[in-house]
């Protein structure tokens, strides 16, 4: 048996000229096409041959007889897909053409422009459907900078590229086949030797995306869930070069809990969420309920794909931890941090600080509730300092 | 597009011409051939896109078929279609006319 090779599919087989002069082309490199699957074209390889390919568009299934007069004629059946029948001749045959008059032919595109008018027509409102409910979620939302770097918007970013490209290829379909049709009826016959090339470029490249895109979004779950820590233990804390909750209070933590959480996405390559809570002794509470008081701190960090991003990411986790909280907030100049932030906010009351700052495409998010409060103050912020290298924000202790 | 009168494609009105007489496949591409005297060489997928459009527009109609082969014979809306084609074609014919005359003068 002979090797199969196999190729994408160049375009839609109505486009007559484009795919039998790509079938001839194959077949002139010893590639002799054996049937049409959904995506793949199966090829034979063998001996080099100038061969012509036609395509037929048949409804009905043809009948042996009509087939015998196919054959008669000097053309035979290769292969079918749906009513797209490709008959094959070689080339020094010298076999009358399939078609004889352009407007008959015409005709044959009659039903299958019917057809591609109605998916059209549906394809286009499940499209535009679709777009408009993602397009709503992402800039109608009152946080569309932080649904765009979730995990799964990348999911729905490749819905919304789907959807646009089976809008735009349906609309195109439609139009590309009503032009052929039109073009027969007015007496043109089809060019059965239209270039193939830029078709095959276009079309492997849609198939290629599509598979890069089916494949990521299998494997992004996957990789994220490698990449995601639960809790670690105290001591494995020192490979993590973050402030802790110790270090930041400088005292004794009890029963400390500790949680950073990797999360990965397309528009934000690197996010950290990070958790540290315990207890810190010797604090009377102001309601005499013991002497110790919980501290926390959370952060979330992010380094983004667009620097471009940043602004709005800040302005939704403002939104989101800051409104959330309804403190009284002011803000600080960039000028009093030495320029090290493009953006830096700086919110809180009482034991309780929330700083939101950016870097170029790096964003932190610091939820900083201290027990001793007073050690947190304005003049404190300019030793927290967004590494402008890697990962992570680091913290100096006043 | 069923057939609503006026123009036929050459290809047609000699499937219908043909078919006078009712045949079958190939003979019909040989008939067309002989009764064109030559002029007219139809292709299999033109024949055929013909005979199925006739077929479902009810100007011709199957007349035998034996499994292996079936014979075609054109329908009277078929005849009536064919005659009125054929009246348009020749007072087109005797109206072309005119060049001649301007030609010889």
């Amino acid at each position: 048996m002979n090797k199969l090779r196999y190729r994408f599919q160049l375009s839609d087989l109505w486009e007559l000229g484009k795919n039998e002069s790509w079938f001839e082309h194959m077949a002139s490199k010893g590639l002799h096409i054996k049937s049409i699957g959904k995506w793949l074209v199966t090829f034979e390889k063998g001996e080099p041959q100038n061969t012509r390919y036609r395509i037929d568009i048949l409804y009905q299934p043809p009948t042996q007889e009509q087939l015998d007069v196919y054959k008669e004629c000097g053309w035979e059946l290769t292969t079918n897909k749906d009513i797209f029948y490709i008959f094959s001749s070689p080339e020094n045959s010298n076999a009358p053409e399939l078609h004889t008059d352009p407007m008959e032919q015409g005709f044959t595109f009659d039903l299958l422009n019917k057809e591609i008018k109605k998916n059209t027509i549906i394809f286009s409102i499940a499209a535009i459907l679709v777009l408009s409910i993602l397009f709503y979620v992402f800039f109608f939302d009152k946080e569309p900078y932080l649904n765009l770097i979730r995990r799964s918007s990348f999911n729905l970013i490749a819905m919304a590229i789907g959807y646009t490209y089976v809008l735009f290829a349906s609309i195109r379909s439609f139009i590309a086949v009503k032009r052929i049709k039109n073009s027969l009826y007015n007496g043109i016959p089809i060019n059965h030797k239209q270039s193939w090339k830029l078709s095959y470029f276009f079309s492997s490249t849609v198939y290629i995306s599509l598979i890069v895109m089916v494949l990521a979004s299998i494997l992004t779950p996957f990789y994220t869930a490698i990449k995601r820590e639960g809790y670690i233990s105290k001591e494995r804390l020192q490979d993590f070069p973050i402030p802790t909750i110790e270090e930041v209070e400088n005292t004794k933590i009890l029963d400390y809990y500790h949680d950073i959480q990797y999360n990965w996405s397309i528009l934000a390559p690197i996010q950290y969420t990070i958790y540290e809570d315990g207890y810190v002794e010797g604090i009377m509470q102001e309601d005499f309920s013991g002497a110790y008081s919980q501290a926390s701190l959370h952060i979330r960090y992010y380094e983004l794909t667009f620097k471009s991003m940043a602004e709005g990411l800040v302005n939704d986790l403002i939104h989101r931890y800051y409104r959330e909280y309804r403190y009284d907030w002011y803000t600080l100049d960039n000028e009093d941090m030495n320029n090290v932030f493009d953006q830096l906010y700086v919110g809180g009351r009482e034991n309780t600080k929330l700083i939101f700052a950016s870097s170029g495409n790096k964003v932190i998010y610091f939820k900083y509730p201290f027990t001793a409060a007073a050690a947190f103050a304005p003049a404190v912020l300019p030793k927290i300092v967004i590494s402008a290298t890697a990962f992570p924000p680091i913290l100096l202790a006043p | 597009m069923p057939y609503e009168g006026g123009p036929m494609t050459e290809a047609m009105y000699y499937v219908l011409l043909a078919l006078v007489h009712p045949n079958h496949g190939y003979q019909l591409m040989n008939e067309i051939e002989e009764v064109s005297k030559g002029r007219v060489k139809m292709g299999p997928g033109t024949l055929y896109g013909v005979l199925s459009r006739l077929e479902k527009d009810e100007l011709i109609v199957v007349v035998d078929n034996d499994g292996r082969r079936k014979t075609y014979a054109i329908t009277e809306d078929g005849l009536n279609a064919l005659k009125k084609e054929y009246e348009r074609l020749l007072s087109m014919v005797r109206d072309g006319a005119i060049i001649k005359e301007g030609h010889n003068e």
